[in-house]
């Protein structure tokens, strides 16, 4: 993915869009990591963005997808609190204006993601990188 | 009218069913088969037309509200009685028997779990919370649990001045330590 300034979007129009069936969809593999996090389904998710209330929320970039079948659209990905972690969030607006949320994990670098000493073995999944 | 895929514009759509697993606290994780949209072009699974989730939505929760009776039965079983849970929450009396039998709201579940999760908060309450019951919730809760889950437990209190400094040490021997910072700090 190419990387570039941003944000591109206006974040209250996703908050808004959450709130209107048929307009934002969660990827699987967002879905999945948002469990992780107590939010069981789609729904779910959507219901907690409508609210719009992100606590210390930072940009933290913004790009264009690289693949199939929204290459070159614009994502934008911001961190924020929720109680006593912190959420890494990436969503972009396809050409037909449906928005799609692509990541909702722990941050994966930085000073909110786990620190290398709970998770010992990541330190050498990155030393054979 | 078929579904189209909200992720490639595909028409290639079916519903299948899928088998998920949803953690339901102090009990073993739910299995639920919920149906689920599949688009056959580009892989993605979820619920294209926002329908599907409602139903899924419903079953965890009853899901959950199942767990009620059983999170009422530990109580009983470390000796708590249905009529002082009742009496310390301010509850009606025998709210918990509709609660036995799932009459239970999302608020007084949560509120059950965390009785569940600590009976000495229900001491608490039943002292309406005065400062004497909160200060000895939290000096001895912490003791309580390293009493419980460490080798060789040991306590020190340090005055310096104005400020108690009180210390926790012991072997760990839950993984509980994973997930918490090296040093935690707090005031009453």
């Amino acid at each position: 993915m190419g990387k570039s300034q941003g944000p591109f979007y206006n974040l209250s129009d996703l908050v808004r869009d959450c709130s209107l069936p048929g307009l934002v969809f969660v990827r699987k593999p967002a879905r999945e990591d948002a469990k992780l996090f107590g939010f069981d389904t789609q729904a779910r998710i959507l219901e907690f963005f409508s609210i719009g209330e992100f606590n210390d929320l930072k940009h933290q970039n913004s790009g264009t997808i690289d693949h199939d079948p929204d290459k070159g659209a614009c994502f934008d990905a911001y961190i924020f609190n929720l109680g006593q972690k912190t959420i890494y969030c990436a969503f972009y607006k396809r050409h037909n204006g449906i928005w799609v949320i692509k990541s909702f994990h722990i941050p994966n670098f930085g000073e909110n993601s786990i620190p290398l000493s709970h998770t010992p073995f990541e330190i050498l999944e990155r030393l054979k990188k | 009218m078929s579904t189209m895929c909200p992720f490639c514009d595909s028409k290639n759509v079916e519903i299948i069913e899928v088998s998920e697993r949803f953690p339901i606290p102090f009990c073993d994780d739910a299995i639920i088969t919920h149906k689920t949209f599949r688009c056959n072009s580009c892989e993605e699974e979820g619920d294209f037309d926002h329908t599907l989730d409602k139903e899924l939505t419903k079953t965890i929760d009853d899901a959950n509200i199942a767990s009620a009776p059983m999170l009422l039965d530990g109580l009983s079983k470390i000796g708590i009685t249905m009529t002082y849970l009742e009496k310390a929450l301010r509850l009606p009396f025998r709210t918990t028997a509709r609660w036995k039998k799932g009459n239970i709201s999302h608020a007084a579940l949560a509120l059950l779990r965390f009785v569940h999760f600590s009976p000495a908060l229900l001491h608490v309450a039943d002292n309406n919370f005065s400062r004497e019951a909160v200060d000895c919730y939290q000096i001895f809760h912490p003791l309580e649990y390293f009493t419980k889950n460490t080798r060789n437990p040991g306590l020190s209190v340090t005055i310096e001045g104005e400020q108690v400094g009180v210390k926790f040490t012991g072997n760990v021997s839950s993984n509980a330590t994973s997930s918490l910072k090296q040093e935690v700090k707090w005031i009453s």
